[in-house]
């Protein structure tokens, strides 16, 4: 048996990368289809404020930073069909004022220390058996979401009016994405950290956009490198003692690098044409 | 059903008092009217007279201040078949179409509503699915990327989207805006068929009202209340179109010998809505051809 298995540390954060790994690029495309991409790392920044309330309270930070997500995900969904055009500030006003609340919440926490640097930027060495589980149930809810209403979220995503004129219930459905953003960025925060969660969820969705040539390929595609991304930026990080969040998004930059050498398709002559 | 029900009303949609405004602007006043089955109906009017307004209230995507908008007999804010309507709306900015996504895709996704929730595609689906893609004559793009395809091409997979849910009235809102004036005429034929051969009820917004005179079988003016209503040769009269247009609008008649009845263009017309889906102006001169003697 490798090395690295003999920690349980390790493990652990195997089985809960591979489920961040899966679900937060199937949630990242949902959220580039509808240039909503930012969404990911608003909710980060808004997690951090959870974390906060977690260590006031002291209740284990991934509780509440996934109830914080999730109220304000569902406040930033109803600003956004309120109003058409809030969609874009009522992100800049959580990001930062999320972000403004948090630090003194934290200060008044005394939580300015390593432990808080463990949520930013993700620290495998410190994930506990409870952690583990709560991601691995958390993840499982959210995968099981996704798998029922995958067909009501991609019409959602693609056209929501249409989706509401065919009679859907398209704020369920636009609200169930969201809340399922807000459980991913909670779960994955411990492996990648708050401040790269986002990178996870659209940077693997962009490479994947580049090479898929179907909507569900571009996902399987997405999964696939996001995969690649964490397993082997867990090895990495581990072999060079580096951190894991900024190891696996490097990895998936260098993917998507990688994929600038792919000669795109060619557009220019097929979108000239007529009917 | 809500079908048969409708056979005996004798009408699909019922517009009772309805009136709309945003913002204290009253955008629709007072508008009555009711379609009956089978009816291919234009609704033309100047920007800022509330068509597509008029349009989204028909569809329920907007609450009304008073009135009602009953399809087949059940208001559409409340529990009407929705499944018997469809929608193609003018341009989907929200989307990112350069998301990869096949044509197959996007038409089955129209399905959806019809299948309720935790149901897979079963046969039916795949057959309505394929008939909707052969009527829209998008079949043989079936497996190429949305992204990859011409302004027509795109529209007509959205009338196939449209189509996959069986849907007995189809609204569109502006079609043909950024489409070519061949590529347009081939398209208000097509839909002309479609509402001959599939008895389909069209409800469609254009500002082209040479479009609308050539093809519909009635017609609806809209100047914040219902200015006429009816078949297209009793209303697409210079009277009705300065009454409707106001002075801003200068009409050009085509008394071409070809042409049976005269053709009327406008001249003038600026398209907000296009300008902002980022489609650059060049298109506009194509919209609206003047031929001038």
């Amino acid at each position: 048996m490798l090395e690295i298995f003999q920690y349980d540390f390790m493990v652990r954060s195997f089985i809960a990368g591979l489920i961040i790994a899966i679900i937060a690029p199937i949630i990242g495309s949902f959220l580039v289809i509808r240039r909503f991409s930012l969404l990911s790392d608003t909710l980060a920044h808004v997690s951090l404020v959870g974390v906060a309330v977690g260590f006031l309270a002291n209740i284990n930070p991934l509780i509440t930073a996934t109830a914080v997500s999730i109220l304000a995900a569902l406040g930033m969904e109803k600003l956004r069909t309120q109003n058409k055009t809030l969609g874009e500030t009522s992100l800049a006003l959580f990001l930062s004022g999320s972000l403004a609340i948090a630090t003194v919440l934290i200060g008044l926490a005394k939580g300015f220390n390593t432990n808080l640097l463990s949520y930013l930027f993700g620290s495998i060495a410190t994930i506990s058996l409870e952690d583990t589980v709560y991601m691995a149930v958390a993840g499982a809810v959210a995968l099981v979401i996704i798998i029922i209403f995958y067909k009501e979220f991609l019409l959602v995503s693609f056209d929501e009016e249409l989706a509401t004129a065919q009679g859907l219930n398209a704020r369920l459905f636009n609200n169930l994405i969201v809340i399922i953003a807000a459980i991913v960025i909670a779960v994955a925060m411990r492996i990648v950290g708050i401040l790269l969660v986002g990178a996870l969820m659209v940077i693997p969705v962009i490479t994947a956009t580049r090479l898929g040539r179907s909507f569900k390929g571009t996902l399987l595609i997405s999964i696939g490198l996001s995969v690649f991304a964490v397993i082997t930026g867990l090895f990495v990080s581990f072999y060079l003692d580096l951190a894991s969040g900024g190891t696996i998004v490097v990895i998936s930059l260098l993917l998507f690098m990688a994929s600038l050498l792919y000669k795109p398709r060619v557009r220019l002559l097929t979108s000239n044409k007529g009917i | 059903m809500g079908s048969s029900n409708c056979q005996q009303l004798g009408h699909i949609i019922e517009v009772n008092d309805l009136s709309y405004s945003i913002n204290g602007n009253t955008v629709i006043e007072d508008v009555s009217f009711q379609v009956h089955p089978g009816e291919y109906l234009g609704l033309i009017g100047p920007n800022g007279g509330g068509k597509t307004t008029l349009l989204k209230l028909m569809l329920g995507l907007l609450k009304p201040d008073r009135g009602t908008v009953k399809i087949c007999g059940h208001n559409v804010r409340k529990k009407a078949d929705k499944s018997v309507v469809d929608y193609v709306p003018q341009r989907a900015t929200q989307t990112d179409f350069n998301f990869p996504a096949t044509v197959e895709e996007i038409v089955t996704s129209g399905r959806t509503p019809r299948l309720g929730w935790f149901r897979r595609l079963g046969g039916a689906d795949h057959i309505a699915i394929e008939k909707a893609m052969e009527i829209a004559d998008v079949i043989h793009l079936k497996k190429r990327l949305i992204q990859n395809l011409s302004g027509g091409e795109r529209q007509r997979v959205f009338i196939a989207r449209a189509l996959a849910c069986e849907p007995k009235i189809l609204f569109l809102d502006e079609p043909t805006s950024g489409v070519d004036v061949a590529s347009q005429n081939r398209f208000y034929q097509f839909l002309s068929d479609l509402n001959k051969k599939l008895k389909l009820t069209i409800v469609f917004v254009s500002h082209d009202i040479d479009a609308v005179s050539n093809q519909v079988s009635c017609v609806l003016c809209l100047n914040k209340k219902l200015v006429c209503h009816g078949p297209p040769r009793d209303y697409i009269k210079e009277e009705f179109l300065k009454k409707l247009y106001g002075t801003q609008v200068k009409f050009v008649m085509h008394g071409e010998a070809e042409h049976q009845h005269e053709h009327l263009h406008e001249l003038h017309h600026e398209h907000p809505e296009v300008a902002s889906t980022g489609i650059p102006p060049e298109n506009e001169t194509g919209l609206t051809p003047h031929h001038h003697a």
